[in-house]
């Protein structure tokens, strides 16, 4: 999953960027509103942390530029706590709202909230034949035994996983699990996959020549 | 507890009836004694006049004579004679052109309507030879026995206001006449014969009866006296009157002041509940002024100014409280997210420090701007600085010196150009407040730029400038500069560690010491601040 962090706050944004990453997210940082706005209309993230008070264009202002064309769900963080600044928030397309100073998991967890409900999950918990992803604990077991993942490897199955039974092309993957930080060494999706395929099973994966891979429910 | 001596409307009552009362008291007082006193003067008068004609008669003054007395001097033409002339008349007094055949024959005593006028001063009327009556060659009995009373005066009296009689008492005490008397003869008494001494005429009233006594020719009293009960009743009807019509003007104007009482109570009170109305979460609110008199307008517009200030200083105090909150929110924020981020799993050594280094930086932020909090709420709720003696120039030089670090990292130049001067201040205060200038114009300066500091002394001001060549100041920023948590460009000013208050603070200080502080700015070319300390006359 990858995200796109705006935060003007340098100290901020690195322990946030960092936490994320930990977390197992692709992460894509942002210093300022215009450098926000350009990253957020240019890619599909799966979800945007957006800091209200930023320099050169502010948070909201950014979120109604980019409520024309996205549907991206977005997560404001602002200092501001009145119930009206909530509300405008929220009335300019936010999709959540976070008060600072805030805890690291009720972020993370609202993260996780936020991209599941984009991709129409209701649960944390994503059943496919006799293999469970809990995508909260982000643990995968195969008919009751634990499965030891890379972090690599389960973002690119919670990613085949929240879409499963649909085509999930190669330009998704490279989109969605690598961010802007991430050599191209890194970038070899069939290695991933196969490493899967070892682990869950061959036929787990499916592949479409020239097109991409599907997880079969 | 209610009061209704803490009512303003009560009060007010209370006020217009004590005055209306006093005013309808007096007024009534002084109408009924006027009016008693009109009366019993004109009864007086009657009875004095009367009093005189018996003079005259006895006198032997001739009827026409006592007839134009009592006619007020005009009845035939005649003129009286002074009354201070001191021979009697005689007709030849008359001027020739007046004279008339009948001067020298005189009516008979009686014939004439002698009734004594009103208008004529018979108080001070003397008949000229009155003290001296000389009987000639008569005797005391043949000069009684001579004497003729008009005999119609009683009548004309009487038919005008009721029974009149009169005495007349030799010197003796004896009775000389008497007409029909009532039923107790007067008596002469002591106060009467001292007050005759003193004056030309005595009264007294005695009983239902009214009564003159003047002093007759050879040493005779004459009484002259009537029954007053008719005026005694008019009095008391006039009296009754006056009450009634008092008592009326009073409840009327009670009345009337309730109402205007009220009227004027009423839009008060209308004012006072939109007044209520407004509280501090409510302050939109203002009193509608259409409908008022012009003074309660007045207080209306006074009161809304008011309103608008206490709104504005809500207003402000709101958004202070905003934007302190969230300068120290965002501090926290890097505190709690670095510190979970590192306690979240065991780290390298080096990812430790790295966290700290950060969380390190975060508190000092909030130390820093902690303590600017604090000397603002501190310059805000000191009336009093403590006071001492400031050398300016050592002071400034002082300032410039311990910034010198800060500016050789930026290869700055700090040149001064102080004259002396020093005043009655606070040190500290004006040390930060020349310190914040000094950094401001670092941080907004160009690498290897110049800053120059100058003070300038005159006879009443002394003024401190620091000018540098920065990045200047867009003018639309200028008259926001001072205000607290206002940075020109929040990301720059963020870059540059500052809480945003460092301008405020240095203006409230200089205000502090009644000195002004102000700011030329050239876009791209350098700001110049200036403050401006009054000297000691």
């Amino acid at each position: 999953m990858r995200l796109l962090l705006v935060e003007d706050e340098i100290d901020l944004l690195e322990s946030l960027a960092q936490a994320l990453r930990e977390d197992g997210y692709a992460v894509d940082t942002a210093g300022n509103g215009d450098d926000g706005y350009f990253k957020a209309k240019t890619w599909d993230y799966d979800a945007i942390i957006l800091d209200w008070m930023l320099p050169k264009l502010n948070g909201i202002e950014l979120l109604r530029r980019l409520r024309r064309d996205k549907k991206t769900p977005v997560l404001l963080l602002t200092a501001k706590d009145a119930v009206s600044d909530r509300v405008a928030g929220l009335d300019q397309g936010a999709d959540d709202f976070l008060v600072k100073p805030f805890n690291l998991s009720e972020l993370l967890a609202r993260v996780r909230a936020l991209i599941r409900r984009s991709t129409g999950n209701a649960s944390n918990l994503i059943v496919i034949g006799s293999i469970e992803i809990n995508l909260a604990s982000k643990t995968v077991m195969d008919s009751g035994n634990a499965i030891e993942l890379t972090a690599r490897e389960y973002a690119m199955l919670e990613l085949l996983a929240v879409h499963a039974g649909k085509l999930v092309s190669r330009t998704m993957i490279y989109n969605h699990i690598f961010d802007e930080q991430d050599d191209t060494l890194s970038n070899l999706v069939d290695v991933h996959i196969s490493h899967l395929r070892k682990k869950l099973g061959r036929d787990f994966i499916e592949t479409r020549r020239g097109q991409g891979y599907i997880l079969n429910v | 507890m209610f009061s209704v001596f803490q009512s303003l409307r009560w009060r007010m009552q209370s006020w217009h009836a004590l005055i209306l009362l006093t005013v309808v008291v007096v007024f009534g007082s002084l109408l009924h004694w006027e009016m008693v006193r009109a009366h019993w003067d004109r009864i007086d008068e009657e009875l004095l006049g009367a009093a005189r004609i018996l003079e005259g008669s006895m006198l032997a003054v001739p009827p026409a004579i006592l007839e134009a007395l009592a006619q007020d001097v005009t009845v035939s033409g005649a003129r009286i004679p002074r009354p201070n002339s001191n021979r009697p008349w005689r007709p030849e007094d008359r001027r020739p052109e007046d004279r008339r055949p009948e001067d020298r024959r005189p009516p008979p005593i009686g014939s004439a309507q002698i009734l004594p006028s009103r208008m004529f001063p018979y108080r001070n009327w003397k008949f000229p030879g009155a003290d001296t009556q000389n009987l000639g060659d008569r005797t005391e009995e043949e000069w009684e026995a001579s004497i003729q009373l008009p005999a119609q005066l009683p009548e004309q009296l009487g038919r005008n206001q009721g029974a009149v009689y009169f005495f007349l008492w030799r010197s003796d005490g004896s009775v000389l006449r008497e007409s029909n008397s009532p039923a107790q003869p007067p008596t002469p008494n002591k106060e009467i014969l001292a007050s005759l001494d003193r004056d030309r005429m005595a009264r007294q009233v005695r009983g239902p009866f009214r009564e003159v006594f003047i002093r007759g020719p050879r040493e005779t009293l004459i009484c002259v006296g009537r029954s007053a009960i008719r005026e005694r009743e008019k009095i008391a009807g006039m009296t009754w009157t006056i009450v009634a019509s008092g008592l009326s003007v009073l409840g009327v104007g009670l009345m009337g002041g309730w109402w205007l009482s009220k009227r004027a109570i009423e839009p008060i009170q209308r004012m006072s509940r939109t007044a209520q109305g407004i509280n501090a979460n409510q302050l939109t609110d203002r009193v509608k002024l259409s409908g008022f008199d012009t003074e309660l307008a007045g207080l209306g517009a006074t009161l809304n100014t008011m309103l608008d200030r206490i709104s504005q200083a809500f207003e402000q105090q709101r958004q202070f409280t905003a934007d302190a909150s969230h300068e120290l929110r965002t501090p926290v924020s890097i505190i709690l997210t670095s510190s979970e981020l590192a306690l979240s799993k065991t780290r390298e050594p080096a990812e430790y420090r790295e966290q700290l280094v950060k969380c390190k930086r975060a508190a000092e932020r909030m130390r820093q701007l902690t303590d600017s909090l604090l000397t603002l709420a501190r310059l805000d709720s000191t009336t009093n600085l403590d006071l001492t003696h400031v050398d300016l120039d050592a002071l400034l030089h002082d300032a410039v010196s311990s910034i010198h670090s800060i500016a050789d990292a930026k290869s700055i130049q700090i040149q001064t150009q102080l004259e002396h001067a020093s005043l009655q201040g606070n040190e500290t205060l004006l040390r930060q407040a020349f310190h914040n200038l000094l950094s401001n114009a670092i941080k907004y300066s160009h690498p290897e730029s110049h800053i120059f500091v100058r003070l300038l002394k005159s006879k009443e001001y002394v003024s401190i400038e620091v000018e540098d060549h920065g990045i200047g100041i867009p003018e639309s920023a200028i008259p926001k500069l001072f205000d607290r948590f206002y940075r020109v460009d929040e990301s720059r000013a963020r870059a540059e560690g500052g809480t945003g208050l460092g301008l405020s603070i240095a203006e409230r200080i200089v205000h502090c010491h009644q000195g002004q502080i102000s700011v030329d700015s050239v876009l791209g070319g350098g700001s110049v601040f200036r403050i401006v300390l009054p000297l000691p006359s």
